[in-house]
């Protein structure tokens, strides 16, 4: 059945490639930043004449198939860029490549036309959002840092694990459930300092996109969300360096151009230093630190008109270790975990409307720790590796479709866990080989975003994965559409359904993400989690488009999905599988954004009243709970407000509603297990995640200032938790004594994480 | 040393990392008017008088006195109804348990109140128990199951990997029930020649031990023939001992309330386990209401 859909689909696209093509021609080519001469990702070229336009992929380029005219005003435009309009004749086909300016966004002047800002409400998808680095950096520091992943957990639908933790949560889905892809490599591990930074050096990012629905195509293998970031390409036009010191890392940046225009490089590394400040203050004969590093690189080479390379990749590393020493002995303990990913690509033109992507990725996760005490030691590892080939192409036969289809393919190595013992009274042996386990995974897929007239456009895709571990084979058709009904041109409607398919697991059973929380493969006993997920929206733009409003309603349903027996504890348990349970889950809720684009005054609100519940047999005696992270109420309010070109203030206040937690209400006191007539206490725990903790809030500021031409300076004041809410962390439970009764209670005691924070970091340009 | 102690160890790292900057207050949990719940905890062989123990819960940040944990509820009205719709009604009964010194020193022994019934309960009838306390009822269903039966006690060599020594474990084989869910318990009571003596009688005293082991069985592996271990013996253990051994199948439901008790009990305490929640038969109430049948027991002499 599912087959012959795919086919009916396949014969769909291609009739309407055939029927609606025309004898025309076709305005090519690429928009680029006129400083920097970088690629321009999501430009609009339109076409105001023809009432039509499009939008630059992934690589910057566009390709606009019309009828053949004397003279043709296309406009160009790119939001925080200046717009460009040219006339153009179009007797001919024509490759254009145009160059926009940065627009000067700290007054009111700027104008924003009606094609820069109205994507929200034209293109088919639902539930993207797109983060520019600038809005990142204008936020308030944490820390004296900048994060990424944090700015995230600003946006609807999209909330945070436990305080500070850049681990984030989409629609009521697990954290797992995220793709994250830098340059296209996967990133298994994308924290630092234990899940309260993340991997990413901001420096080194150009784009970032998260999409919580709607998702197209060529993005599978997760449940709930895809962010896709892309790193800077590098400067072709000029050699610069950036850097900034903090509080908790330092980075430096260098970028330029290894031949003008043709080929680029830009490298960026940071390091934390909070090893080197501990150090005066530990005992003597004792050295413990921790710090991480990261190092982004990216070459790109402009080989011809047609052909374009590009190598990018990162390396990170975290390391926390332990050396006591004694005169007679020394104990060591180390633990090192990181990120490799290389990307390389090949951009392909092989006409004006057909436009390709090659690329092959090598990412990989390591964990491993080391112990040494008298002649004693044990190393333990774990990580996976991927090997990754894929090929994409973006056809756009006219002005109605736009096509992509590709196929990729995936060489898994889990190595799930290996530990070698060595002590001086034996030979070095290993308790368990290593057991890794090889995965082939790999899918095809076609999208394409058609527009059936000026009211109604949709995105129609189909993506069908195949995976193969053993003898345990998976093969599944995922459909996914968008469909958008223009109302007028600053209203849209829109519905979405989406079927996604997950291989691959984490087990963990930590509310925190920790480095060794493994990835497993699929198999027999633990199936695929399969989603489904539908949505609907009213996208609407305000004031010249200068107010973008969306109100988004979404229903998920989550089978297959993963957790622990009660009372399992995965520290000491080595036989996962034994250990986990299988149920399914929903979530559901609404979001509002309201965001300001432009002016003096920017920012935007963003509001989400959700549900996320579990079902399994085996816990919680079968009856649905709540999710860990389901928080009824979340609401996030960005103000952004430039006075000059100088100062500009900032402040970013966060409502969220406790997050749920499992309490004991009551106890008994039966006997032991039942074979003695020894009795003991109990608990009754009633329901599971049945008790929430505290509503989170919390009010952030920051103050910045911006100096000097040629090397430009930028200090940042900022102030994490202004009010000092003692915002819960976690709660445990403590017997305390009663003098007069001698009896004991027991008590709640929150713990508290961060308190207020003042932190002051320097950032400069040349 | 195994792996798992260093991961505990990180996560105690972090967990540290995190206090260093942290801080802690008292809370007040808003529980809304706990109401206790009836406790009924009632295991009966086959072919044996039902025995039922309830008592109630109380309010988890309650006071906790000594005087508060043998909460046995005395006055209730309890029944036990079979299929065939034959009713008896069980009658409270009062047995005297030492205590031992952990649970507090405060008495030597304990009054135990349940109630007791007056015909044994078979296998393959389903039984009903209503419980009436104040304005309270609970109740709860379940059946006997057949036993099943030791195939064989097997011997094998283990090498211990830390330090080189050999030693002997034993198993027994047996045949898992099919076309059900099993819960079974291996119970081992070891007899030794050796004996200990007793100074507030003066005599010697022959030492007996009992241990057990719960094991689940879930539906993949229904039928199949299974392996338990029960006892090992090491190069410096005694020979000089008689091991009876035998094996008790159990109903689902008391199986299932007893694997919740001890995942409770063993990791109650633990911050890295997410909290078992009792998994209990009782319908408005909790605990378990179920029997099990005992297989013939085998022995082992050294």
């Amino acid at each position: 059945m599912n087959k012959r859909y795919f086919i009916l689909f396949i014969g769909f696209l291609f009739c309407f490639g055939v029927v609606s093509g025309q004898k025309n021609v076709t305005l090519s080519g690429y928009v680029q930043d006129a400083k920097s001469g970088e690629m321009l990702m999501g430009a609009t070229v339109a076409l105001p004449e023809l009432e039509s336009g499009t939008y630059t992929n992934s690589y910057g380029f566009y390709s606009l198939t019309i009828p053949e005219a004397d003279s043709l005003l296309v406009v160009y435009s790119y939001l925080g860029y200046a717009d460009k309009y040219l006339k153009v004749a179009m007797k001919n086909s024509l490759a254009l490549t145009v160059k926009l300016d940065v627009a000067d966004v700290s007054t009111e002047t700027v104008v924003i036309t009606e094609n820069k800002a109205r994507q929200n409400v034209e293109k088919p998808t639902m539930g993207v959002i797109e983060m520019s680095i600038e809005q990142i950096e204008m936020l308030p520091y944490i820390g004296g840092e900048k994060d990424l992943l944090k700015a995230l957990q600003l946006l609807p639908g999209v909330q945070g694990g436990s305080e500070a933790s850049a681990n984030f949560y989409v629609r009521g889905g697990q954290g797992d459930q995220n793709l994250i892809l830098l340059d296209e490599a996967l990133v298994y591990n994308p924290f630092h300092l234990g899940g309260y930074m993340s991997t990413f050096n901001t420096d080194a990012i150009r784009n970032v996109t998260l999409y919580k629905g709607s998702f197209p195509a060529q993005y599978g293998g997760r449940l709930s969300s895809i962010l896709d970031i892309s790193m800077k390409e590098g400067n072709n036009q000029r050699w610069g360096v950036e850097g900034g010191i903090g509080s908790v890392t330092s980075r430096v940046l260098v970028e330029g151009p290894i031949i003008k225009e043709k080929m680029s490089i830009v490298i960026s590394a940071r390091r934390t230093y909070l090893d080197l400040l501990m150090r005066p203050f530990l005992p003597k004969g004792t050295d413990v630190g921790y710090f991480f590093h990261d190092l982004n690189g990216k070459w790109n080479w402009n080989i011809s008109k047609k052909d374009r390379v590009y190598l990018s990749g990162y390396y990170g590393r975290d390391k926390l270790y332990t050396n006591l020493f004694t005169p007679t002995d020394t104990t060591r303990f180390g633990v090192y975990w990181g990120n490799k990913t290389f990307t390389a690509r090949w951009n392909h033109l092989y006409n004006d409307k057909l436009f390709s992507n090659t690329t092959f990725v090598y990412n990989d996760y390591l964990y491993n720790n080391d112990f040494t005490l008298s002649g004693f030691s044990i190393r333990m590892l774990s990580g996976i590796r991927d090997i990754n080939g894929k090929i994409d192409f973006d056809y756009f036969p006219n002005l109605r479709h736009k096509i992509k289809f590709g196929a990729n393919y995936t060489y898994h190595t889990f190595t799930p866990s290996s530990v070698k013992y060595k002590t001086t009274m034996i030979d070095s042996l290993s308790f368990e080989n290593i057991q890794q386990k090889f995965v082939h995974e790999s899918a095809l897929y076609l999208n394409d975003e058609y527009i059936f007239n000026e009211k109604l456009n949709m995105n129609l895709g189909v993506r069908a994965p195949f995976f193969v571990y053993k003898d345990t084979r998976y093969f599944g058709i995922e459909p996914r559409f968008t469909l958008n009904y223009i109302m007028d041109k600053n209203t849209s409607i829109k519905g979405s359904y989406t079927m996604m398919k997950q291989y691959v697991t984490q087990i963990s059973s930590s509310s925190i993400s920790l480095p060794f929380d493994l990835w497993v493969p699929a198999t027999d006993t633990v199936k695929p989690q399969t989603a489904h997920q539908g949505a609907v929206g009213l996208f609407k733009n305000f004031l010249g488009d200068r107010y973008e409003t969306s109100l988004e309603f979404y229903y998920k349903y989550m089978s297959n999905q993963v957790d622990y027996k009660e009372g399992t504890n995965f520290y000491f348990n080595s036989n996962y599988q034994g250990a986990l349970v299988f149920g399914k889950g929903w979530s559901y809720g609404g979001e509002f954004y309201l965001r300001k684009r432009a002016g003096r005054f920017t920012g935007w609100l963003s509001y989400t009243l959700a549900w996320s519940r579990r079902q399994f047999d085996d816990l919680n005696n079968g009856k649905p709970f709540s999710f860990k992270y389901d928080r009824r109420h979340n609401l996030s309010l960005v103000a952004i407000y430039n006075f000059n070109k100088r100062w500009s203030f900032s402040s970013v206040f966060i409502y969220q509603t406790g997050s749920a937690l499992t309490l004991p209400e009551g106890r008994l006191f039966v006997p032991i297990y039942g074979w003695t007539n020894n009795y003991s206490w109990y608990n009754d725990y009633t329901t599971k995640n049945g008790y929430r903790l505290k509503a989170y809030n919390r009010l952030d500021i920051g103050l910045r200032y911006k100096a000097g031409k040629k090397l430009r300076s930028e200090v940042h004041i900022d102030i994490y938790n202004v009010y000092n809410r003692r915002n819960p962390f976690f709660v445990y439970m403590t017997q305390e004594k009663d003098p007069r009764s001698n009896g004991t209670r027991f008590v709640a005691k929150q713990i508290s994480l961060l308190p207020v924070i003042p932190s002051l970091s320097y950032n400069f340009t040349f | 040393m195994p792996s798992h102690c260093y991961k505990s160890w990180l996560c105690l790292l972090y967990l540290g990392m995190g206090l260093l900057v942290s801080c802690q207050k008292t809370i007040q949990i808003d529980l809304e008017n706990y109401e206790s719940k009836i406790v009924v905890y009632s295991e009966n062989e086959r072919d044996s008088l039902p025995e039922v123990y309830l008592s109630e819960t109380q309010s988890y940040f309650g006071y906790q006195e000594v005087q508060n944990r043998y909460q046995f509820l005395k006055d209730a009205s309890v029944s036990i109804r079979d299929e065939d719709g034959d009713i008896q009604t069980l009658i409270p009964t009062i047995r005297y348990d030492s205590i031992p010194s952990w649970m507090g020193n405060e008495r030597d022994s304990v009054e135990i109140y349940y109630y007791k019934g007056t015909k044994p309960l078979t296998t393959a009838k389903t039984y009903k128990l209503v419980v009436s306390h104040k304005n309270r009822e609970v109740d709860a269903e379940m059946q006997i199951p057949t036993p099943v039966q030791i195939k064989e006690l097997m011997e094998e060599e283990i090498s211990d990997p830390f330090n080189g020594e050999s030693y002997k474990q034993y198993s027994i084989k047996f045949d898992d029930a099919k076309g059900s869910k099993d819960y079974y318990r291996v119970g081992v009571i070891i007899e030794s020649y050796y004996t200990n003596w007793n100074p507030d009688t003066g005599d010697t005293d022959t030492i007996r031990y009992f241990s057990s082991n719960l094991s689940v069985v879930s539906e993949i592996t229904d039928g199949a023939e299974l392996k338990a271990p029960v006892f090992s013996i090491y190069p410096f253990s005694s020979p000089q001992e008689k091991y009876k051994i035998f094996i008790q199948r159990l109903s689902y439901g008391l199986g299932n309330y007893m694997e919740s008790v001890n995942a409770q009990s063993m990791n109650g305490s633990d911050p890295f386990t997410e909290p078992t929640i009792l998994r209990s038969n009782i319908r408005n109430g909790i605990g378990a209401f179920g029997g099990y049948a005992t297989s013939d027991t085998i022995y082992k002499e050294f």
